[in-house]
């Protein structure tokens, strides 16, 4: 008995000994993820700011963020730039960096707000298997950034509820009652049931709550950071899955639609073909819908662009499906859809025929065309940074408020020919980033 | 993976978590992941950590349901359940599976309604004269159909988030697609053992034990829950206590209301019955992680798309990759094929909210399908038969219709949505 005993001590002594090992070993790349890897912004930078200036609870916690701010001197509107509200998108984020280490205002200012939720940054997403950095080559070696979760961190917000009702937040009913009009048709924020994972999505949450989890206070330190600076013009930077069908197209609320419609016009010029819709009035708790809807001043859009490495059809998880965009899984779906395509008009013609109808005639898999070479984050950088220019341009051309002009911001063509790399910046004098890898 | 899974799993014995965990290092060795070491371990881990609530929920509502056992609870609701009611079977029958049903409904998860309330009305079925494996099999699908009923059906809830389909017009498609198959179960597996004179005479020799006599207060631990499950869902900006403490609390109360009861001693037992179930959620986490890392996880949906609709095409890998999938995870399969599958349907707005309906139905039955079986595996433990298979085989009747029902309601969405949908509300 004793011997049994001795042994089954023996052995679960092992085994607890191999889970502390294992523990510390996850943890230690868990850790590795708190790290803010460092930006380098344009020589015309004004003010740093902390988005707790706007709500003061946020001091001090890992999800208050950088505001970078860059003032022309002369009057004019603002525009906001943000990247990084879903840190799974990454040419999302590095479009906002990238935008960071090249602005230069001529007129009004602008805050670019690469780090939306930074608690989403310091951690990659349960049983999604994505790597938890991309590298990108730049002049001064090759740059390390964090490839995070959709998702507010569950360290700073648990446990998630069953479901989760999105708040309706402190600006509504004061809009309402300033501007009537606004309530036509239009519901309001809030009192939508979402899925209790949402609740650490910031995206779903706006105009936020000050009482709130701590997403919910990010949301709406964002909101009230937009009110106090008044911002005349957001973007939000997002990447989706090539088989969600809003890609490649900038989403507006109905006071940007205008701006939104004249840019898609101006992009196809520069070879960037992109289409706008109009932010639905009944899907609550998102930038382009809350924003415009909690600030009468702001004109605000969201863009997307396809993203491989999001999918729920993703083949291997490697470093090529985020940078490259290159994942062979898609580029067989394609082949798939067309050959299911083809059976689906013959299978139509047959029964027409027969004198019946068909129940399917096209199928739709993917959305977006993926070529055998990839969507390369340069590409999807390029779309959002020339997208970017083309809003503020349509903005000015509209005469949509205080004028904005932006400068030093490379033309889509350069982009894609240089790569986004090129146009990066990294600290004078130190090693190259890619010395960052290494200690891994 | 599959083989090393198996290899481990039926020919090693090994327990199923564990097989699951050997599937998944096979996975990052044939997938050429291993190095660097620190990052496969990372996977395994972060794959683990994907039911860390489950895992909470599971074992704070087993320490729940032995608690209320131990404090005698349980023997007293069912002898006052069967003397109250014993002479109307068939209403007693339906009243049973509502009561297994609610926890499900306003949780979405089957697991705590096997786990509560299915525990409560176990000794009540198997009083009446319903055999210990068929009295399993009605509480599993009760809660199966629990967790597909509305308000909350949170495989409905992930499609829904998928394709930007806000949880709208969701209600009266689930109740149809939930509440009649559940009461048809029931009385299908217990009305033949069930008469009313031998129930009347059951009645009468049932004792209600020694806890009897602490009264009313002996169900205050029932109230409790049901308040703090309900409040979450009516005032959820004011109650967020999450169901693992829910249970805690209510272990709390049960412990001052009822016959003496060592917190520690049933803690321990209660942990020792969960112990294996734990297990497999790791090793499942870990297993579905690794398929996402090599590719498989998008092999499986990729080729569960290339069918044109129908039933000689899309229909039948809808009715059964979903609950195959779901046999890891229903949560996992809602999201992994359930938004694909529902682009793949037609997306008309009210038609898309049934399709929406229909999938998460389906995908609830994986909550029946091995080596998970969540509902199967616990309610063989809520009425003491120790082969779950022996419970589950009796569920494979009702699994199908409920499928089959599923994909009448996918085949059928748009004329059933003109008179289920509601969304101008």
């Amino acid at each position: 008995m004793m011997k049994a005993l001795k042994d089954r001590t023996i052995r679960a002594s092992i085994f607890l000994g191999l889970a502390l090992i294992v523990a510390a070993v996850a943890g230690y790349r868990f850790r590795a993820q708190w790290v803010d890897e460092p930006l380098y912004p344009s020589p015309h930078l004004t003010e740093v700011r902390m988005l707790s200036e706007y709500h003061a609870p946020l001091e001090g916690t890992p999800m208050d963020t950088e505001l970078y701010i860059f003032d022309s001197g002369e009057p004019g509107g603002t525009v906001l730039i943000c990247g990084g509200n879903h840190p799974n998108e990454p040419a999302g984020y590095l479009a906002a960096v990238f935008i960071l280490e090249n602005l230069r205002m001529t007129e009004g200012r602008a805050i670019v707000m690469p780090r939306m939720n930074r608690g989403a940054f310091l951690h990659t997403e349960s049983q999604e298997a994505q790597l938890p950095n991309f590298f990108i080559p730049t002049a001064h070696g090759e740059r390390r950034f964090r490839h995070g979760s959709r998702v507010t961190n569950p360290v700073l917000q648990w446990p998630d509820p069953t479901v989760y009702v999105n708040p309706r937040g402190p600006f509504w009913d004061e809009i309402v009652a300033e501007h009537p009009e606004i309530a036509e048709g239009n519901p309001g924020p809030g009192r939508q049931t979402l899925a209790g994972v949402d609740s650490r999505n910031v995206n779903r949450m706006f105009p936020g709550d000050p009482r709130g989890t701590i997403t919910e206070q990010l949301a709406y330190a964002i909101v009230t950071m937009i009110r106090e600076e008044e911002v005349d013009l957001a973007v939000d930077y997002h990447e989706a899955s090539p088989e969600y069908p809003t890609n490649n197209v900038i989403v507006a609320h109905e006071r940007a639609a205008d701006v939104a419609t004249w840019a898609e016009l101006l992009l196809s010029g520069d070879g960037v073909a992109i289409s706008t819709d109009t932010s639905a009035m009944h899907l609550r708790g998102l930038t382009h819908r809350e924003w415009g809807d909690a600030y009468m001043g702001i004109r605000p859009v969201l863009l997307e662009a396809p993203n491989v490495a999001q999918g729920r059809l993703k083949g291997r998880s490697t470093p090529e499906q985020i940078v490259e965009g290159l994942d062979m899984a898609y580029v067989r779906v394609q082949m798939i859809q067309k050959r299911l395509n083809e059976r689906l008009a013959e299978r139509a013609r047959r029964l027409e025929e027969r004198g019946r109808i068909p129940r399917e005639r096209t199928r739709r898999i993917l959305y977006v065309n993926i070529p055998e070479t990839g969507i390369h984050i340069d590409v999807r950088v390029a779309r959002h940074v020339q997208t970017t220019a083309r809003l503020v341009e349509a903005y000015n051309d509209q005469m949509a408020g205080p004028p904005i002009g932006i400068a030093d911001i490379p033309h889509y063509d350069e982009i894609i020919e240089n790569g986004s790399g090129h146009y990066l910046h990294g600290p004078e004098g130190e090693p190259p980033a890619g010395a960052a890898r290494e200690e891994e | 993976m599959v083989i090393a899974f198996f290899v481990s799993a039926f020919a090693i014995k090994l327990p199923i978590g564990i097989a699951m965990a050997i599937g998944a290092i096979a996975g990052i060795l044939a997938g050429g992941h291993l190095f660097p070491l620190d990052e496969s371990i990372r996977h395994l881990v972060e794959g683990m950590f994907a039911y860390f609530d489950p895992i909470l929920i599971i074992a704070t509502a087993t320490i729940f349901m032995f608690t209320m056992e131990r404090n005698g609870l349980l023997q007293v609701l069912a002898a006052w359940t069967l003397r109250t009611f014993a002479r109307a079977p068939f209403v007693l029958l339906a009243a049973i599976t509502f009561i297994i049903m609610f926890p499900g409904m306003l949780t979405g998860s089957s697991t705590a309604a096997v786990l509560t309330t299915g525990a409560l009305m176990a000794p009540v079925l198997m009083h009446m004269g319903v055999p210990r494996e068929k009295a399993g099999a009605i509480i599993a699908m009760a809660a199966l159909f629990g967790m597909a009923a509305p308000p909350v059906n949170i495989p409905a809830l992930i499609i829904g988030a998928g394709v930007d389909l806000p949880y709208v017009g969701l209600d009266l498609p689930l109740l149809v697609l939930s509440v009649p198959i559940a009461l048809g179960t029931t009385w299908a597996l217990a009305l033949p053992h069930v008469n009313k004179k031998a129930a009347v005479e059951t009645a009468r020799d049932v004792e209600a034990g020694p806890a009897a006599k602490h009264g009313a207060k002996l169900f205050l631990p029932l109230f409790v829950v049901a308040a703090l499950m309900i409040g979450e869902r009516v005032f959820p900006q004011h109650i967020q206590l999450g169901l693992p403490l829910i249970f805690l609390i209510g272990m709390g109360v049960a412990l001052l209301t009822g016959e003496k009861v060592s917190a520690n001693k049933v803690s321990i037992e209660a942990m020792k019955a969960a112990l294996p179930i734990l297990g497999i959620l790791m090793g499942v986490g870990m297993f579905i992680q690794v398929m996402t890392l090599t590719g498989a996880r998008g092999e499986v949906v990729i080729q569960s798309l290339q069918l044109p609709r129908g039933w000689t095409g899309l229909y039948p890998i809808i009715g059964t990759t979903m609950p195959l999938m779901g046999s890891v995870s229903s949560f996992g399969a809602a999201s992994v094929l359930g938004v694909p599958f529902v682009l793949a349907l037609p997306t008309g707005p009210e038609t898309i909210i049934m399709n929406a309906a229909a999938l998460s139905s389906i995908v609830a039955v994986g909550d029946l399908m091995p080596p998970t079986a969540l509902a199967g595996i616990f309610a063989a433990q809520v009425v003491g038969e120790k082969k779950y298979i022996r419970v589950l085989r009796w569920c494979i009747i009702p699994g199908i219709i409920a499928v089959v029902q599923g994909l009448l309601a996918i085949q059928f969405a748009a004329p059933l949505a003109q008179y289920l949908v509601r969304i101008g509300g």
